[in-house]
């Protein structure tokens, strides 16, 4: 077996560190992969999006950075498992979708429905060796429970079809970061932050009836109050959702601290942290209301929160201007 | 509260604060009464049977664990104004550790109603093993409890951190903000010199 580290981040949900630990293999620079740090919201008919992307990350991979962001989807989960072995077998590490029910060495197994991303590594006959990053686990998983975890997505979550995907660089893949990429990645979550719809934002549910940028605030203020006022069991539901959301956005802003000071911007990478601090206490406020019997005792913190997350947005489109400014000069 | 006090080397006096008035969490169980736990939103927590009798021994400052208590820690789901009364105190020992992420609390220190000294408290996550902030591992456990059992793939960390207080001086309040994440399992005195 080949030497192997589980990639730790807990700055990443499971689909983006299972991304970053398999880019690094390749030798991609992590610390400047991820920086997408603006706001998005859209109300679907199944479900409430909040979100920090404002460009897909194929897209944004392939033209940032040169690499290719390969995906299959495919219905049949025999077919699937068939492509899974051949790709894994051929050399290339294959992540794929899975509900971690059905995972045996997961804290959820057998209790908790959800989708998660694990990276397969290797094929011995009937098992696999995976390596679950999220979760800090590097083993062995039977064909079959893979089968299954795979086809509860697909029973459990709507999906129709079930989802691999895998990385190679192109000729062109970029290893140097100057200042022009820092300006570029400054402007573009300035104009992410202001709402601005840009040709290359391709945000994933589209910007037909979303929101964006700093607009969403009160949107969202409106939205959460609205769902405390819902019955206990729905708020709950909705609420623990909605974490993960919040979660995921805390994670771009301290994502962005992290380029910004790979760059010195000292004070400038300084705002995103407590950014990231501020929407963390928020989701994890949210998972606690989303996990309580009384919601009501924790809607005044959650909203104090948000209005104070409204004002240290605005600020942020004022430092990323001034660090345009400077960039620009 | 005197009987407490400990004192180690020629000029540094230790007291380790009684915390168990403000203590509202349970983060320490034994593998029988695992389902009991609560330091994580979802149930985890540290195993009992693992940690020394206390006071343990960290860098030679003692700490308290409350191990065994039916609430062991104080999880900051709402600002905490801890009662000390002491003087000449040249640092704050902490030892604790947060859930579902890293952060930080603001710690202000009063002597009375004057404010004497603040500072930020960094913790991180308790289910990883290396620090993401100035903080210190102070004990690494072998496994993690969950409601369900021993769980052997994650083995999670209780953090060490300080604060410093500019000079000696009189303290009587350590006020720490609230942020629900955030959980202090003992605190630790340092003096500048042997109060006799």
């Amino acid at each position: 077996m080949m030497e192997f580290t589980i990639y730790k981040n807990k700055y990443h949900n499971c689909r983006n560190a299972t991304i970053s630990a398999m880019l690094k293999r390749l030798g991609v620079k992590l610390d400047y992969l991820w920086y997408q740090a603006g706001l998005y919201y859209k109300e679907l008919p199944e479900k409430l999006v909040f979100s920090p992307y404002y460009r897909e990350l194929p897209a944004d991979f392939k033209q940032n950075h040169g690499i290719n962001y390969n995906e299959e989807f495919v219905v049949d989960v025999n077919e699937f498992t068939q492509k899974l072995i051949h790709l894994v077998k051929s050399g290339h590490h294959t992540a794929i979708m899975v509900d971690i029910f059905h995972l045996p060495y997961s804290f959820y197994y057998n209790q908790n429905h959800d989708f998660h991303d694990i990276e397969v590594i290797e094929i011995r006959q009937d098992k696999a060796i995976i390596c679950d990053h999220y979760y800090q686990y590097y083993g062995e998983l039977s064909i079959a429970d893979i089968r299954k975890a795979i086809n509860s997505t697909k029973e459990n979550f709507g999906f129709h079809e079930c989802i691999l995907y895998y990385f190679t660089l192109n000729d062109y893949s970029k290893n140097e970061y100057n200042s022009n990429d820092l300006l570029k990645v400054v402007k573009d979550n300035k104009y992410a932050l202001l709402g601005e719809k840009k040709d290359d934002f391709s945000y994933f549910y589209g910007v037909e009836d979303s929101i964006t940028g700093i607009q969403t605030l009160p949107i969202i203020y409106n939205k959460i109050l609205s769902i405390f006022k819902l019955p206990q069991n729905e708020a709950n539901l909705l609420l623990s959702e909605i974490y993960k959301e919040f979660k995921d956005i805390s994670n771009s802003r301290y994502n962005l601290y992290i380029y910004l000071k790979n760059f010195s911007k000292d004070t400038l990478s300084k705002h995103f942290f407590e950014l990231s601090q501020k929407w963390g206490i928020t989701a994890n406020l949210i998972l606690r209301a989303s996990l309580s019997q009384d919601i009501t005792s924790l809607k005044d913190k959650v909203l104090k929160y948000i209005l104070e997350i409204e004002q240290y947005e605005k600020m942020s489109v004022i430092k990323l201007d001034c660090e345009i400014q400077l960039l620009s000069n | 509260m005197k009987n407490l006090k400990k004192e180690l080397g020629d000029n540094v006096t230790y007291f380790p604060v009684p915390i168990d008035k403000y203590t509202n969490n349970k983060g320490i169980t034994f593998e029988e009464e695992c389902f009991k736990g609560n330091f994580s939103f979802g149930g985890s927590s540290f195993p009992a049977e693992e940690l020394p009798i206390s006071p343990i021994i960290y860098k030679d400052i003692p700490f308290n664990i409350l191990n065994g208590k039916d609430v062991d820690n104080i999880e900051l789901s709402n600002e905490t104004n801890i009662l000390v009364r002491a003087k000449k105190v040249e640092k704050v020992h902490f030892i604790g550790a947060c859930c579902n992420g890293d952060f930080y609390t603001n710690v202000d220190i009063y002597q009375n109603h004057v404010h004497v000294g603040s500072d930020k408290l960094f913790f991180t996550d308790f289910l990883y093993s290396e620090p993401n902030y100035n903080d210190l591992p102070f004990f690494q456990f072998s496994c993690t409890h969950s409601k369900q059992g021993k769980y052997p793939h994650v083995k999670p960390t209780l953090w060490y951190n300080v604060i410093h207080l500019k000079e000696p001086t009189e303290i009587t309040n350590i006020l720490l903000y609230e942020n629900l994440s955030m959980h202090i399992f003992a605190l630790t005195l340092q003096y500048g010199e042997i109060l006799k």
